[in-house]
């Protein structure tokens, strides 16, 4: 069953949009992706823009969701270390990132994994030593890839509306 | 006697006239200053300060402009652009070099030679930005996604044999965002900071907190004085003994 998506609030001010902030942790990866998935879509489908967010668990094992951020551009969003680093809480870890595509400037209308996708799986892999790269595309559709145990992209049950 | 009176007055007048053109002077000066009825922020925001998340969100977004005749610089409202332009190109005496950016879908640098009929992939990486150099065009590269975060210049140039080729002048400390020349320098920011490439090609950075303030444009004026536009601030790099010294503007209102 899908999760219902975050309530977006639609304020004007300098990014143009701002996402309300998701719930403090989940009881798992899935729950905190989909759910930031959700909030993603939605401001990925508002402002034209790539929106992303990275995932960490913390030491009880409960899994949270730095702030959805973006870079004012439709084909790339960073939540490297140091622009999320600052929201992962001490003792927690880094596992995984989560962004939208928009379809813009892009051979397949953003919906699959990019060649730089698949590029920041491996590299985040060998830094972090565990990472799975969430995108939730056009059409509403999640894809995971986890280059530790997938060979290849899987397309995750459900669409987000 | 008047020979006498008519020299103070001289004297008088002379005091006068110089009075009047220090005040002319400065006056100017004041005017020329960009900055001038802009509050300082008193200490430099630290990463992830009140002061910058409260600019994350900030209506204000401000750009600096430099006017090419007079050289003055002047700040301006701005905006977040909805797209950016993702092709770049340059005519060179060898053909037309076209840069690609397409973000995570990747990008990179073409010279076509229409007239040979030729065509060679020279960069297999975004390319942001292309400049003419004094010896050929300085290429600028970089990508900011998910947790990848790298930028760099290279020169694509005549070596002393006669062939051109490309070469990596230097690594940038993360993508940028905005490139410029000004004064015959070269000047890039991004959000660790500011890159400086001189007329020498020597690299200077200099890091500053502009995570969460989206710098979006950048210039140099005639003193060597660097403006910075972001969301809520200009910074004006002043250059000192070593390096340079930060300072922070912000309008009333920007910040809450």
């Amino acid at each position: 069953m899908m999760r219902m998506p975050l309530a977006l609030a639609q304020q004007q001010n300098g990014l143009g949009f701002s996402p309300t902030p998701p719930p403090p942790v989940f009881q798992n990866q899935t729950d905190a992706a989909m759910n930031a998935a959700a909030g993603i879509s939605g401001a990925v489908q508002s402002t034209g823009w790539e929106w992303g967010a990275a995932l960490y668990k913390n030491s009880d094992g409960m899994v949270g969701i730095t702030p959805l951020r973006t870079d004012h551009d439709p084909g790339s969003v960073g939540v490297s270390d140091y622009y999320t680093g600052k929201d992962i809480p001490a003792g927690a870890t880094r596992i995984g990132d989560v962004h939208g595509h928009t379809g813009i400037n892009s051979p397949d209308k953003g919906m699959h994994m990019s060649p730089g996708d698949l590029g920041n799986a491996g590299t985040m892999l060998n830094v972090h030593g565990t990472q799975t790269t969430y995108m939730v595309n056009p059409a509403g559709q999640v894809w995971k890839f986890n280059p530790a145990r997938d060979a290849k992209p899987v397309l995750l049950p459900g669409r987000i509306q | 006697m008047p020979n006498k009176a008519h020299g103070k007055l001289g004297g008088i007048s002379t005091l006068l006239v110089c009075v009047a053109f220090c005040c002319i002077a400065s006056c100017k000066r004041a005017s020329d200053d960009p900055l001038t009825r802009w509050e300082a922020i008193p200490e430099e925001p630290t990463q992830n300060a009140i002061l910058l998340q409260q600019a994350e969100r900030s209506r204000c977004i401000w750009s600096v402009v430099q006017d090419a005749s007079t050289h003055r610089i002047t700040i301006q409202q701005a905006a977040h652009e909805p797209s950016k332009e993702h092709q770049v190109r340059m005519q060179t005496e060898t053909g037309v070099l076209i840069g690609t950016d397409n973000g995570e879908y990747g990008g990179g640098l073409i010279l076509s030679d229409d007239k040979r009929g030729l065509t060679k992939r020279l960069l297999d990486t975004n390319v942001l930005q292309l400049l003419p150099w004094k010896s050929g065009v300085l290429v600028f590269t970089g990508l900011l996604h998910l947790g990848v975060d790298e930028g760099a210049v290279w020169l694509y140039s005549k070596g002393s044999d006669g062939n051109w080729s490309i070469k990596k002048v230097a690594d940038l400390n993360g993508k940028p965002s905005v490139i410029s020349s000004a004064n015959g320098n070269v000047l890039a920011v991004g959000g660790h900071g500011v890159s400086r490439l001189d007329q020498a090609l020597n690299l200077t950075e200099v890091t500053l907190p502009f995570a969460q303030v989206f710098p979006n444009s950048i210039t140099e004026d005639v003193h060597g004085r660097i403006y910075v536009g972001m969301n809520a601030f200009v910074v004006r790099l002043v250059p000192a003994k070593t390096g340079y010294t930060h300072e922070w503007f912000t309008k009333p209102g920007c910040l809450r």
